[in-house]
């Protein structure tokens, strides 16, 4: 089953400067390459930087008819992210690592203040639908994110255990706070 | 990697607990970005977690609750009476004050901290000097789950200065707590941080220089505890 939201027509339409394409471009990227850049340890002050410049950087080898196969353009975004995050890391950004991107509050318009609300309400829904240890646990790993090793010794279980748990809350979050917003246009 | 084993394998559960050494995490990140059904399962974790952490967040910091506003009604004695004492305690303490001020000194500051505790600001307080300490000193302790004002006096060698310093607060597993910047200008009088209630735990406070290119030496390391009171 094919899963690639990407193709030569995607890439087509962006080269030409379709705006629907150009927007989805925009908004399609950023948060996996948060997710990644925060993953590999990219100091949190230089991470919407990289971004802005990954962007940049794809959008103009787009426009300069210098990508091959749309299909994968998406590990083609993620490689140019790499190779920048790189090229940042040996100009010795600043190495101040302290908070985190991902949780500073966003500009709170009224639609971010929409969405919060039914965050936070699908949170409560999951959360309360566990068991106590099961809710400690998630406290343990995302409040004090303490040790996955120490979480497992605490509570008598194992690693599978704690994936299992992630698996099962993402299935249940994702039916309370389905967000398919980022699929890209037809 | 395909798809078929990323699912097999909860690669995206895996992925977002660290556990993929550099080459899987490579491969599948490139599958991932290429797959729109990984890429809404990497990305529902993570916003489940951002929302995990604020709603458990929200919880261990909620202020108490305010009592329910009571309508004043001012011609009731026992509404009257509790205004006239505090007038006259007013009056008492402003002849107290302009009459005998070096004899009362400690009378008042005494008073004001009992009038702080009951409006419920922050009653915690903690003070440290730049004075070595011994590790047979006991660490010093506040109440838990309330808030707190640390007080750092720190002695700065002219030699050692910084443009800047930083005043960070972790608890004992490495979290950061609080971590404000502080000017050099203000460096020579007493640090102050404030605090919002501190879960039972052990603390340490730390004072670091920072440089003009952003790196930071060590200056002073406070450690401190929070509960048992």
């Amino acid at each position: 089953m094919d899963h690639f939201p990407f193709d030569d027509d995607y890439v087509r339409r962006l080269r030409d400067g379709d705006r629907f394409t150009e927007e989805h471009f925009s908004s399609y990227f950023p948060p996996s390459l948060r997710i990644m850049l925060r993953r590999q340890g990219t100091p949190s002050d230089a991470i919407e930087d990289v971004i802005q410049d990954t962007l940049f950087r794809v959008l103009k080898n787009v426009r300069a008819d210098k990508i091959r196969d749309g299909r994968t353009f998406g590990k083609y975004v993620k490689t140019v992210c790499k190779n920048t995050a790189q090229e940042d890391f040996r100009k010795g950004r600043n190495t101040d690592q302290l908070g985190d991107t991902d949780d500073r509050p966003d500009p709170d318009t009224p639609q971010r203040k929409f969405m919060k609300r039914e965050l936070q309400g699908a949170v409560r829904a999951v959360l309360a639908e566990m068991d106590e240890r099961d809710a400690t646990i998630l406290d343990e790993l995302y409040l004090q994110e303490l040790d996955k090793d120490e979480i497992c010794r605490r509570h008598g279980i194992d690693r599978n255990y704690l994936r299992v748990l992630l698996h099962r809350a993402r299935e249940k979050f994702r039916k309370l706070f389905d967000d398919d917003s980022f699929l890209p246009p037809n | 990697m395909n798809h078929q084993s990323a699912i097999d394998t909860m690669a995206a559960e895996r992925y977002m607990l660290a556990e993929m050494n550099e080459a899987e995490r490579d491969d599948f990140e490139d599958h991932y970005f290429d797959c729109v059904v990984c890429t809404n399962d990497i990305r529902t974790l993570e916003t489940m977690r951002v929302g995990i952490r604020e709603a458990l967040q929200k919880d261990r910091f909620a202020p108490d609750p305010l009592p329910d506003p009571v309508p004043v009604q001012w011609w009731r004695p026992v509404v009257a009476m509790p205004w006239a004492a505090s007038m006259a305690l007013v009056a008492h303490l402003s002849y107290l004050h302009l009459v005998t001020i070096p004899a009362r000194t400690a009378e008042i500051e005494n008073l004001n901290r009992q009038i702080a505790a009951t409006t419920g600001v922050i009653t915690e307080e903690l003070a440290f000097s730049s004075t070595p300490r011994s590790t047979a000193d006991a660490v010093p302790e506040v109440a838990a789950n309330k808030a707190v004002w640390i007080f750092v006096d720190i002695d700065i060698d002219a030699s050692e200065s910084y443009p800047s310093y930083r005043a960070t607060v972790y608890r004992q597993d490495g979290v950061v707590i609080k971590s404000d910047p502080i000017p050099a200008t203000l460096i020579s009088q007493s640090v102050k941080v404030a605090l919002r209630p501190l879960p039972a735990s052990r603390y340490e406070m730390v004072i670091e220089g920072v440089r003009k290119d952003g790196n930071r030496t060590e200056i002073a390391r406070y450690p401190f505890v929070a509960g048992g009171r």
